[in-house]
């Protein structure tokens, strides 16, 4: 699967789901089911895909492989690397964080009359 | 001529005819108010001056009806105006919409229950004792959500209590520092009439390193946040 297939799969997803939260291999970002972000921009090129969020958060996955996709969750458990780079929100202090291995995880709002 | 007035002190018993008057007034009082009383409408229900058909429903058998404003729904078990069955004839009297609904470990188990977050605790369990209430907004509400750092300015995580500051928020809302929400800004979300939201207390947080936040301060789960309802 290119990375302009894994790009079409991703903005189909963030349609639905219109916000998600961010699991990173090591931690929940903003805290678990905490933070809910909203995808502002989405790329593909060669074997790169670059998602935005909320403007100020920028991932880079470098050779995606097919994202395991439900309702509840995008899932990215294969790449060779992802590059996080991103900016505190309310002070926009930069961080760069780099991961070769370990999911990165989109999770959805539960489904409306789901509880 | 004079008369010689009589000096009463504060312990002396004067003639009874002044209160055997009051206590005839008062009796009469009781007569007319008992009279008046077998002709009075139950509180609880209206007559109804023509017949009326609606369909009634509860849901959430199990929950406990709260608050001061909810409707009344039919079958209920409140009494009925004395004259309803003579003077109106019709099929059910309508449920209005459904009142608050208070949940909490005395009667799972709960809605909120049913959402783990990827830390592995419930969302029930954010609430302070797990206790928390489920209603629909009937009326546009604004929420608050203090942010910063890690965490960004929606979330499914509100407070009807504008935040006043970094360390209030982080105290009330049981923000826990490994979170990253520096809580140094603060957004609101205008949330429509018709909208389903949970509120309770914040429940308390551990820390690492050990001690905890102990939270109270009003928390709104709203499970399906809108980004078109930020106020800019």
């Amino acid at each position: 699967m290119s990375a302009a297939d894994v790009l079409t799969t991703v903005l189909a997803w963030f349609r639905e789901a219109k916000v998600a939260s961010l699991d990173l291999p090591d931690h929940s970002f903003g805290g678990p089911g905490r933070s809910l972000h909203q995808l502002t921009r989405a790329e593909a090129w060669n074997d790169r895909l670059l998602l935005e969020l909320d403007k100020q958060l920028l991932l880079v996955l470098t050779a995606p492989g097919e994202p395991l996709v439900a309702q509840e969750e995008l899932v990215f458990d294969k790449y060779d690397q992802l590059v996080f780079d991103w900016q505190e929100y309310g002070n926009k202090r930069p961080h760069l964080e780099v991961y070769n291995a370990g999911a990165v995880r989109f999770v959805a709002q539960p489904r409306p009359g789901s509880l | 001529m004079t008369t010689p007035v009589r000096r009463t002190t504060g312990c002396e018993v004067r003639p009874a005819a002044g209160g055997v008057f009051v206590a005839l007034a008062a009796i009469v009082t009781v007569m007319v108010v008992a009279v008046m009383s077998l002709f009075a409408m139950s509180a609880s229900a209206s007559p109804l001056a023509r017949a009326q058909n609606a369909v009634g429903v509860i849901a959430h058998a199990a929950g406990q009806r709260v608050g001061a404003h909810e409707g009344i729904p039919a079958g209920q078990g409140r009494e009925r105006a004395p004259a309803y069955d003579q003077t109106v004839v019709g099929s059910c009297v309508g449920v209005t919409a459904e009142g608050p609904i208070r949940w909490g470990p005395h009667n799972g188990p709960v809605p909120l229950d049913k959402i783990t977050m990827p830390s592995g605790e419930t969302v029930a369990s954010t609430f302070r004792s797990g206790s928390y209430t489920q209603l629909t907004t009937t009326e546009d509400i604004t929420l608050y959500h203090a942010y910063g750092g890690q965490s960004g300015p929606l979330s499914p995580f509100w407070t009807r209590t504008m935040p006043s500051g970094p360390l209030q928020a982080q105290l009330d809302l049981a923000l826990n520092p490994a979170w990253g929400n520096s809580a140094e800004a603060v957004s609101a979300i205008r949330v429509p009439a018709g909208t389903e939201i949970f509120e309770g207390a914040a429940g308390p947080q551990g820390v690492a390193g050990g001690g905890s936040l102990l939270g109270g301060g009003s928390q709104v789960y709203v499970p399906w946040v809108n980004p078109d309802w930020m106020v800019p």
